[in-house]
């Protein structure tokens, strides 16, 4: 699905550098660093909002050469901060993420349709309604994933998606996720570790920029972890779930 | 969806309106014509002189209307309009320099060129790296609002008997309405709608951050550019045929967004209905007011009317005012 | 005022040198009269060719920018907002202004300076202005010889057959024409015919549709300052029906209530004359 080499882009004095990444359809990826390691810069670069230098590969063709409205219709992102200064309601707002399968002109009957099941899907259904801007931030939150969602694109990549959203909102959302991810690729950029160790499994390692490692979930060990983030990262496993302790300060 | 129904209702709502106005200003003016039997004077006052104003005021309200509702896309901002941007001013400072000039003819066509002229700059100044940067563009729109005004006022200094002519294109009006610029306007006007007919769904998506709009699949930059360039096309042809005439593209746009319309789907169409509805209402006040053929600047309606109206929205429906960033 | 002339030849600068002991002379005969005012300053353009006729034009020392009466004295600005500190420079005992609203008379208090306005707006009042400023300025004589031989100007008017409609347009862009309380509708009146705008105003912000009703016999249309580079009025769509006689004027012959407004009237009179043949 996405074949990426020897990719390099760079925004100010901070440079990002993927060697090699080959994404297939039913990875579910977690991407862990510390901050302003390039997590961010990287799914830029994957949803084309960065310029960049290297290969890039996506579902087959050249990223390049790829038209604007094609790419997007492969690719939906959700950045870490969405502002919006028209008060549009919660339906209209999941709604705009269908853009690219239109012609411009108007959302078609399946646009609705599909708006309908992704707005139950996120149980913001009650919301649809209301004001984007009068919501809560987990609701907020929830309303942005269903407009990504709603896009229904093979690739879908989310920075920090979950910030914000309740206990048990953010394990159905993960759930819908995990099932989504069968027939796609999703990235998820995420900062609890024990969260990432139980739900995904692979996982991107970036540090100063560089993609470090790429794993899958019975290689994490606590050692390289423990290096990654810069603090001491202990396993604790209790029957069959595995909890991840952390402590402060340098090993 | 109920929206799409409330929109449409709207759209008949306000097509009625205007209908009657329309039919009232015709109707209704310093000379009063037997409709029943006219004579050759009553018909070439109907045909020469009522109804181009009635349609030139219809044509320019919707102008500037739709205007207003591009620039405050463009702008991200809901005080952007003709005004704010510059346009309005640039566009006046050359219809200004044709009258100091002596140039009385060709002063639409120094208007248009005034407006452009101020557009480009602003454009120019507010572009950083190819980017274009709302707020820096606002803030350029001011600069060179003010420095058209100083050139104006400079004028104005320079010839204290040519004021009278100067004011009228700080207040605007429709006296020197024909067919022929009914015609120019109204091809203005479909070109825009024409050029703009694929992007009313992603101007409503560069409502959100630029991140967001562009993962989307909408290109922001050329679209800002666009959208820009169309409001200040219809700006400088308005202010060229009718003087600068505030408040409409600021009015009309909140009024329906405090309706409710805030979609530019529903935007588009209802200002350009209630643009024209708004204009040809206030011109009639202003040409019916006074008695024995005397007029008002049609800007003095304008203002206190729209003033009024938009002071009680203002006032019974603050909560549901915009959210900034 | 001599010095700058170094190029003038040498005998005219004798002369200059002359006429001006003369003024001198005739300057101290003045100022034993405490009435007249020896230092003018001319706010209002129309003003100036009373005063020169009146033979007090070398006691003009300041005039506007737009004066092309008293070419060597100087200009303090517009008559709208004349340069307060050129005007205090000049040491004015008198100042002629065109209007209290240009300039009030509380200014004229302020600084201490005896203010007189021209602003007649008939005829008749033109004769009035012209022999006050005649007495305030100790030339009464000349002042009742001009009134005079204006007057007798327009005695050489003949009845018309009857009194056409005259618009008369002080501005194309907006449209405005010449009211009641305007010095057009006097010069119309006295040269025979009549203005059908009854507004009690100088201007008139008017409909194009009420001027296609009155349908006048002729349309002035004035080119000036107020009125630059107009467009022929029968070639503006909206008047695509206009009947009238069309005349363009120049607006320092008509519009100015001064001595040019009796010239005016033997102008338009004989137009008046060709329209009602």
């Amino acid at each position: 699905m996405i074949e990426l080499r020897d990719i390099t882009a760079l925004q100010g004095d901070f440079r990002l550098s993927v060697k090699e990444l080959i994404l297939k359809k039913g990875d579910f990826v977690a991407v862990l660093g510390n901050n302003g390691s390039g997590k961010s810069t990287f799914l830029s670069v994957v949803a084309g909002l960065k310029k960049f230098s290297g290969e890039y590969i996506l579902d087959g063709s050249k990223f390049s050469e790829l038209p604007p409205m094609g790419r997007h219709r492969i690719i939906s992102l959700l950045p870490q901060q969405t502002s919006l200064n028209m008060p549009f309601d919660v339906h209209y707002v999941v709604l705009t993420g269908r853009y690219p399968h239109t012609d411009g002109r108007g959302y078609g009957e399946r646009d609705f349709q599909v708006t309908e099941e992704v707005l139950r899907k996120f149980d913001v259904w009650h919301l649809r309604e209301r004001q984007f801007n009068e919501l809560s931030g987990g609701e907020k939150q929830r309303v942005l994933l269903a407009r990504v969602i709603n896009r229904d694109s093979p690739v879908i990549l989310l920075d920090e998606p979950l910030g914000g959203i309740d206990l048990r909102h953010q394990h159905d959302t993960l759930d819908l996720l995990k099932g989504l991810s069968t027939e796609r690729v999703i990235l998820v950029v995420i900062h609890d570790i024990s969260l990432a160790v139980r739900e995904f499994d692979r996982f991107l390692f970036f540090v100063q920029g560089d993609l470090a490692h790429d794993l899958v979930k019975h290689q994490l060990d606590e050692e390289r972890l423990s290096r990654v983030f810069d603090v001491k990262v202990s396993f604790i496993r209790h029957g069959k779930g595995v909890f991840v302790y952390t402590e402060g300060g340098r090993k | 969806m109920s929206c799409d129904n409330g929109s449409a209702r709207a759209v008949v709502i306000l097509a009625v309106l205007l209908t009657a106005v329309s039919i009232l200003a015709v109707f209704k003016g310093a000379v009063r014509i037997n409709f029943f039997a006219m004579s050759e004077v009553e018909r070439e006052i109907l045909f020469y002189v009522r109804i181009p104003r009635v349609l030139l005021a219809g044509l320019v309200g919707s102008a500037l209307a739709f205007s207003g509702v591009l620039f405050q896309y463009v702008m991200k901002n809901p005080l952007a309009d003709s005004f704010t941007t510059g346009v309005s001013a640039s566009s006046a400072m050359g219809a200004v320099i044709a009258i100091m000039l002596g140039l009385g003819v060709v002063t639409p066509l120094f208007a248009l060129a005034g407006g452009i002229t101020g557009l480009v700059a602003v454009y120019r100044i507010a572009s950083v790296r190819g980017r274009v940067q709302p707020i820096t563009m606002l803030l350029a729109g001011i600069v060179i609002s003010t420095f058209s005004s100083a050139t104006i006022s400079f004028m104005k200094f320079l010839s204290d008997d040519a004021v009278s002519s100067i004011i009228f294109w700080l207040m605007g009006g429709f006296q020197s309405a024909s067919i022929r610029k009914d015609a120019v306007l109204g091809i203005v006007i479909l070109l825009s709608i024409l050029i703009l007919r694929r992007d009313y769904l992603s101007l409503d998506i560069i409502c959100f951050d630029d991140t967001t709009a562009v993962s989307s699949g909408v290109s922001v930059e050329k679209l800002r550019r666009k959208a820009f360039f169309v409001a200040a096309l219809l700006t400088a042809f308005s202010v060229g045929y009718a003087g600068i005439i505030g408040f409409v593209g600021l009015i009309i746009p909140h009024i329906l967004r405090l309706l409710r319309f805030v979609r530019a789907s529903e935007l588009v169409p209802l200002s350009l209905l209630g643009g024209a509805f708004f204009m040809i209402m206030n011109d009639l006040i202003a040409r019916t007011i006074l008695a024995e053929g005397q007029e008002l600047p049609v800007g003095i309606i304008t203002s206190s009317i729209g003033g009024l109206f938009f002071l009680y929205l203002l006032i019974k429906r603050k909560k549901e005012l915009y959210y900034f960033d | 005022m001599i010095s700058k002339n170094g190029m003038v030849p040498r005998k005219r600068d004798r002369r200059i040198i002359r006429v001006f002991l003369l003024c001198m002379v005739l300057a101290l005969a003045v100022i034993g009269n405490a009435h007249a005012y020896d230092r003018i300053v001319v706010l209002y353009a129309a003003a100036s060719p009373v005063i020169k006729e009146l033979g007090a034009g070398e006691r003009v020392v300041g005039v506007t920018r737009t004066d092309r009466v008293f070419q060597d004295v100087t200009r303090v600005g517009s008559h709208l907002r004349p340069n307060i500190e050129l005007l205090k420079a000049l040491r004015p005992d008198l100042i002629v202004a065109g209007s209290r609203r240009a300039f009030p008379e509380s200014f004229s208090r302020e600084l201490g300076i005896d203010v007189f306005y021209f602003d007649p707006r008939t005829l008749d009042e033109i004769l009035v202005k012209i022999r006050k400023l005649g007495k305030i300025l100790d030339r009464s004589d000349e002042a009742e010889r001009i009134a005079r031989s204006l007057k007798g100007k327009l005695g050489s008017l003949e009845p018309l057959r009857y009194r056409p409609t005259v618009l008369y347009e002080i501005s194309a862009r907006p449209l405005k024409v010449a009211g009641n309380r305007s010095i057009i509708t006097s010069i119309i009146e006295r040269a025979g015919g009549v203005n059908p705008v009854k507004v009690e105003k100088k201007h008139v912000l008017i409909s194009p549709e009420k001027v296609l009703e009155m349908a006048p016999d002729l349309y002035i249309y004035q080119v000036g300052p107020m009125n630059k580079n107009p467009e022929d009025p029968k070639k503006r769509e909206f008047f695509h029906s206009l009947k009238s006689r069309v005349v363009r004027v120049d607006e320092y012959e008509f519009a100015r209530p001064g001595l040019n407004a009796f010239d005016a009237v033997l102008e338009l009179h004989r137009i008046l004359k060709e329209v009602t043949r």
